[in-house]
């Protein structure tokens, strides 16, 4: 092979890894922008109803879950020396439950916050499973629009605080 | 030498062909996770299978469809106490009362292993418990819902060297953790007589609810032995079952593993 051959190949290749590079580079820096619905409303009041409902040890309060919520009675945060059934549930458990739901259906999530009185919130995962119309094996959680699915869907769609604190709050007491 | 090496192609396509039909016919079946779970128990007790034995095992791993030792369970589970020392005993002889979501109420009282359990046949023409469940243990309800799990020793794990590995703040004497809430503790003192169930306690047997030996957790599967106390074996029931007797006391409690020794 000649000297110009060795060249010729050599200006592919680093053509071909420039490419691919910026090709990298612009698929990063377009970014993609998630929006979670509040953080602090999902901390005070939905995050409870959905320790209480999904948490369960048997259920999304254990390691093996993709999903997983933590709390008092269930599984506790990796980072902190807690047993189940100690204490309360802490600001980490919390945070770390929002962020587990927020990640489900990132993009779709995003998209339910602009557009609150659209279809989309019927179509993440997260509702569907909980309404028992996707394959869950915890079955039907909440029947639709009852106080459980408001609280978690009024969330999802940036529903007023009071509103969303009173669904919760009812769900809770309707728990046995 | 055409032939004989011929004939032995011929066998080794059959026996690879039977081999892949037995792999084939074993993976339908195979389900490695609870395969797993199962291998992992430790050895049956002496006596072989009978309603008290692998006391703190979970239950449904084997008394299933799938792994079919009869009867097929709907749910069971261990009730143990916990000594000064933190060694753990099957309780004898307490009700275990199972809700569920369609509304149906179930009754099993605890045996001389603490076992209880409720089988399929108990259900009584319901195909079915309908998830998810309230539990209360001896008049004390359980904190969270059961969602799905039906042997109590899923999430109610004992210690084990292997757990201990994982975690190492887990309760060496209950097995509570972070993933679990531990061994099922109740104080036989504090049971309230509506709640007692099986045969009076024999008032010669000393310790508490009249249970004799004790066994250290620490390597899974606390096997209670000696249990002396109330004689007979309470079996499973559906509401009603069992008897009266026992002590007057009321208030109780039923923990999650308790505190450590």
């Amino acid at each position: 092979m000649n000297a110009q051959g060795v060249f010729g190949i050599s200006s592919f290749a680093a053509f071909v890894a420039v490419a691919a590079l910026t090709g990298c580079k612009q698929e990063l820096s377009s970014g993609l922008e998630v929006t979670c619905p509040s953080r602090q409303v999902y901390v005070q009041h939905v995050s409870e109803v959905m320790e209480r409902r999904c948490g369960t040890l048997d259920c999304h309060g254990s390691d093996f879950r993709p999903l997983r919520i933590l709390g008092r009675d269930g599984l506790r945060h990796q980072g902190e020396r807690k047993r189940t059934g100690e204490g309360v549930t802490t600001d980490a458990e919390k945070s770390a439950n929002y962020y587990a739901v927020c990640a489900v259906e990132p993009e779709k999530v995003s998209k339910v916050g602009s557009d609150p009185g659209g279809n989309a919130v019927n179509t993440l995962l997260l509702v569907r499973k909980g309404r028992g119309q996707e394959g869950h094996k915890g079955g039907k959680v909440f029947d639709p629009w009852d106080d459980a699915d408001r609280c978690v869907v009024g969330w999802l769609r940036g529903d007023t605080e009071q509103s969303i604190e009173k669904a919760c709050k009812a769900a809770l007491a309707k728990l046995p | 030498m055409r032939a004989p090496t011929r004939i032995a192609s011929s066998v080794a396509r059959v026996a690879g062909f039977l081999v892949a039909l037995a792999a084939l016919l074993v993976a339908c079946r195979y389900d490695p996770v609870i395969d797993q779970k199962v291998r992992k128990n430790p050895p049956e007790d002496p006596g072989g299978p009978s309603p008290e034995h692998r006391a703190g095992q979970a239950c449904v791993d084997c008394h299933s469809t799938y792994e079919g030792a009869e009867p097929a369970l709907a749910i069971g589970g261990t009730v143990y106490s916990q000594t000064a020392k933190g060694y753990l005993n099957g309780v004898e002889g307490v009700f275990v009362t199972i809700q569920d979501s369609a509304g149906a109420t179930y009754k099993a009282c605890t045996n001389k292993a603490g076992n209880f359990y409720i089988t399929k046949a108990d259900l009584q023409g319901i195909d079915d418990l309908a998830f998810p469940l309230v539990v209360n243990v001896a008049g004390v309800k359980m904190a969270s819902l059961i969602g799905r799990e039906r042997s109590c020793a899923g999430c109610h794990k004992l210690a084990s060297i292997e757990r201990i590995d994982i975690d190492p703040y887990l309760d060496p004497a209950t097995g509570r953790a972070r993933d679990s809430a531990g061994a099922i503790i109740i104080d036989p003192e504090f049971v309230p007589s509506l709640e007692r169930c099986g045969p009076p306690p024999d008032p010669t047997t000393s310790g508490a609810g009249g249970q004799g030996g004790a066994a250290p957790a620490g390597a899974g599967g606390a096997t209670p032995t000696g249990a002396g106390g109330a004689g007979s074996v309470a079996s499973s029931s559906t509401t009603g079952a069992g008897g009266g007797g026992g002590s007057t006391s009321s208030g109780g409690g039923m923990g999650a593993g308790g505190g450590t020794p």
